[in-house]
């Protein structure tokens, strides 16, 4: 995960704006068209940033998620008008099992979609974005961000030094055990407020509150940032359009019930695959221009 | 003549609720391009005097004297000014930092001070290659070393281009590497911007050489002051201001040390510091025969009996804590009842985390481990044993889920305050307490367990050399009682004084190993400051007291 991706070098508004979009559309819509394309979609571009692995991790999540909406759903939503069979007297209708597929094929693709977002925008990124959005709130963030981690490694290091003093949990009553617990915590406590006095002194000798601040980034919108957001919207705002205004309308009860295919949503499908595929088609124009120029400098 | 920066004048200060003044007319100045060196014993009012030197951290108290920074009164400087011109760094290389990243850390000074965007671009850019920051200026401040967070801490303070630096203790929490590495560019800051700094410093024997100014502080007063140069006379000046040998001698570099403590023939017009004029001192003292008539010594040392079954024993340790890194590889040791073993080695040798395996805080992924006898772990940070509220309650805390209470626990709290000599302090906070009384009590706190093996991770971390002597009586005692020591260190020196047998661990194994006196006069890097010293001059010498007691021997014949 630490390989450098062609979206890291873009503005961080572009894979912001990508991934609002892409979750937005997701979201909104259960056609299958639409779903399944922006499941495949989303797994190979997971698959790029994560490697196989990705694809494990989000099929041991739909097989998980998927047991409950494919078993059990069913079984208590009696509503579609084809029994399948009969529990208790009650009908397991084909309409619950297709919405409970459904429903686990969007979750999942939600979630793909949030780790991808994850390697799009790392700590920098996302906090550039929400500093932007909400000023006052970066500092804090990026502080946080700094703080967390540390108290982590520190409660390791105090439940390392209780161990050492003899006191192994495995000896301990399970009260005795929050007891510990409650003695780490304290100790972490004490020395976070230390640290947060000394951190204090360190910003305020450093000038903090004294004038106005700068919120400094080391991003900047190129205008090729520009025509990336442009794009974006052209292939993006179509599908919404399609998608909001009710062309891939689907309903599941009574009676599935899928609109025919016309040219409008193939042309609105099309585009949702030009959409998801963006951060995967610029990292292979990306590689295929590097190939270009090694092999143009071999020969 | 030189521009003065900062000038103090009779300054006293009181802090509220103390009878006596932490620092008594005090006056000093601050040249141009001089780097002063400040040093005293722990609680001599080191840090109060830098924290007087910036506005904003002149602490709460009662206060009389003059402080002008470049002619101005501190006190009606701007805080925009102060912060710009004044900069400082702590000596927690941990909590100096703010933000999550590197480059933001180098970018949060300028960005308070409201410079624009481009220029902060520029500055950091000319401070990350300065310092030599930009092979890690990506990267999460949790992924950094001790040593890089404290570069860190002045690179973002350097950032601001201020006109006086002021650093307390910057390398106290720092391995040797790291220390010389952090010495160094102050040095060329130094040397290279001409920026002023004062400093009070611990590692002199690293610090005095680049100093241009000393001053020794001792209970609130400057009792000397003056060119480094003159040191052995700042020192003989300061020893007969107070009637007795000063607190901060025994952190002076080796070279002074033995120059102050032997009548040479040769006066030296610069006081000697580097190893390299101590050699050259002792070959104009010695007779060249000297050299070649050293006999062994016998070891007075406590001998372990191999025969003996060892008291902690590991054979083929391995341990990792990722995939395709082992840290311990393969590790073999023996350590026999009674005796002190030092685990020695450099940042990342594994040596903390041998002591966790055999201390079984981490699990091991293979071999064999074997420990007769109780065994405790102290932590490197005495503070994460820490949970109560006053000495006295955390002492009682060692008996906390043993089931059992003694019922005398008074009497034993008591005289455990007395052996770890913190009877004065039983009512206080034990946040309060200096670095090294907070080691003791966390030491105390162990040893009321009635452990019948100690594993001590890095105990000299932080500590001045009054401390470290204190810590080195309790830890002999304890060894005469019969406790076995394992600790791991990468304080040389204080591992030559405690230890019977030390061994090097490098790469997750041990490479060397043997008595103090074999190890450390059989290597010739990785050895005491005077063995250094004397290497090929006088043999068998790795204290100070052995090159000073050669040299009485020598003097009748020379």
């Amino acid at each position: 995960m630490n390989k450098h991706f062609v979206m890291h070098s873009y503005h961080p508004a572009v894979s912001g704006l990508f991934l609002l979009l892409i979750l937005v559309i997701t979201m909104l819509t259960l056609h299958p068209l639409l779903l399944v394309t922006s499941l495949v979609t989303g797994t190979v571009t997971g698959s790029l940033y994560y490697g196989r692995n990705f694809f494990k991790r989000g099929l041991f999540l739909g097989v998980s998620v998927g047991l409950y909406a494919v078993l059990i759903y069913p079984i208590f939503n009696h509503n579609g008008s084809t029994p399948l069979f009969y529990i208790n007297q009650m009908a397991v209708t084909k309409e619950a099992f297709v919405y409970g597929i459904t429903m686990t094929t969007l979750l999942v693709t939600v979630f793909l979609w949030c780790e991808v977002g994850r390697a799009l925008l790392d700590s920098e990124r996302l906090l550039y974005l929400v500093g932007k959005l909400f000023p006052s709130l970066g500092l804090m963030l990026s502080i946080s961000f700094r703080f967390l981690p540390m108290l982590a490694h520190r409660l390791t290091r105090i439940r390392q030094a209780q161990r050492g003093m003899g006191r192994r949990r495995e000896d301990l009553s399970f009260l005795m055990r929050c007891k510990l617990l409650s003695k780490e915590i304290s100790t972490l406590l004490s020395q976070t407020l230390e640290i947060t006095a000394a951190s204090s002194i360190s910003m305020e000798s450093r000038g903090y509150g004294v004038t106005k601040r700068t919120a400094y980034t080391r991003f900047t919108f190129r205008k090729s940032d520009g025509l990336r957001c442009l794009i974006l919207v052209l292939l993006g705002s179509p599908v919404l359009y399609l998608v909001l205004s009710g062309s891939f309308q689907v309903n599941f009860f009574p009676d599935l019930n899928l609109s025919d295919l016309n040219p409008q949503m193939i042309l609105g499908w099309l585009l949702m695959c030009l959409l998801a595929l963006y951060p995967a088609l610029a990292e292979w124009i990306h590689h295929m221009k590097d190939k270009h120029a090694t092999n143009h400098s071999i020969s | 003549m030189q521009q003065t920066i900062l000038s103090l004048e009779n300054l006293s200060f009181t802090y509220p609720g103390d009878h006596h003044p932490v620092l008594s007319d005090i006056s000093l100045t601050l040249k141009e391009g001089e780097i002063t060196l400040l040093c005293g014993a722990s609680g001599c009012g080191k840090s109060t005097l830098l924290s007087h030197m910036k506005k904003d951290q002149i602490p709460f108290g009662t206060g009389s004297g003059r402080i002008l920074f470049e002619g101005q009164e501190l006190e009606t400087m701007s805080d925009l000014d102060s912060a710009r011109r004044i900069g400082y760094v702590g000596q927690d290389p941990d909590s100096g930092i703010v933000t999550d990243r590197v480059w933001h850390e180098l970018a949060f000074g300028l960005e308070n001070l409201g410079v624009p965007t481009d220029e902060i671009r520029r500055r950091i850019a000319e401070i990350s290659e300065y310092c030599g920051i930009t092979s890690w200026f990506d990267k999460d401040i949790n992924q950094l070393s001790g040593g890089q967070k404290q570069i860190l801490n002045l690179a973002g303070v350097l950032v601001m281009q201020p006109r006086l630096l002021i650093l307390d203790e910057p390398t106290s929490q720092m391995d040797p590497i790291g220390v010389r590495r952090f010495v160094d560019l102050l040095s060329r800051l130094n040397q290279e911007l001409g920026i002023t700094m004062i400093l009070c410093e611990q590692h002199l024997e690293e610090v005095l050489p680049i100093a241009d100014q000393l001053l020794i502080l001792e209970e609130g007063r400057l009792i000397a002051s003056g060119p480094v140069d003159k040191a052995h006379e700042l020192i003989r000046q300061g020893r007969s201001a107070t009637g007795h040998p000063l607190a901060v001698e025994g952190a002076m570099p080796l070279a002074l040390c033995v120059y102050l403590g032997h009548p040479f023939a040769s006066a030296l017009a610069p006081a000697p510091w580097s190893i390299r004029c101590g050699r050259s001192l002792l070959r104009r003292q010695l007779s060249p025969e000297a050299s070649r008539s050293g006999e062994k010594k016998p070891s007075s040392r406590r001998h372990p009996e191999k025969k003996e079954k060892p008291a902690v024993f590991a054979r083929d340790l391995c341990f990792s804590y990722e995939k395709n890194t082992s840290v311990l590889d393969h590790l073999t040791l023996s350590v026999y009842p009674g005796e002190c073993y030092g685990l020695l080695g450099g940042n990342g040798s594994g040596k903390s985390t041998a002591l966790k395996v055999l201390a079984n805080i981490l699990p091991k992924k293979s071999g064999k481990t074997d420990c007769r006898g109780k065994v405790l772990y102290l932590s490197q940070d005495p503070r994460d044993l820490l949970t109560e509220v006053t000495v006295e309650d955390e002492l009682a805390e060692a008996f906390w889920g043993t089931g059992s209470s003694p019922s005398d626990m008074e009497e034993t709290i008591t005289s455990m305050l007395e052996k770890m000599g913190l009877s004065h302090c039983r009512n206080m906070n034990p946040m309060d307490l200096s670095g090294g009384q907070q080691q003791r009590l966390a030491l105390g706190k162990l040893l009321l367990l009635e452990p019948e093996i100690l594993l001590l991770d890095e105990p000299t971390k932080g500590l001045d050399s009054g401390f470290k002597q204190h810590l080195q009586e309790i830890l002999t005692s304890l060894l005469a009682e019969g406790m076995t020591l394992l600790l791991v260190s990468h304080d040389l020196e204080f591992a030559a004084r405690i230890c019977d047998r030390v061994g090097l661990l490098f790469q997750g194994r041990i490479t060397s190993e043997g008595s103090v006196r074999e190890f450390f006069t059989e290597n010739a890097f990785y050895t005491t400051a005077a063995r250094r010293m004397t290497r090929n001059i006088l043999p068998d010498c790795i204290f100070p007291e052995d090159i000073l007691a050669r040299l009485k021997k020598e003097e009748p014949n020379g």
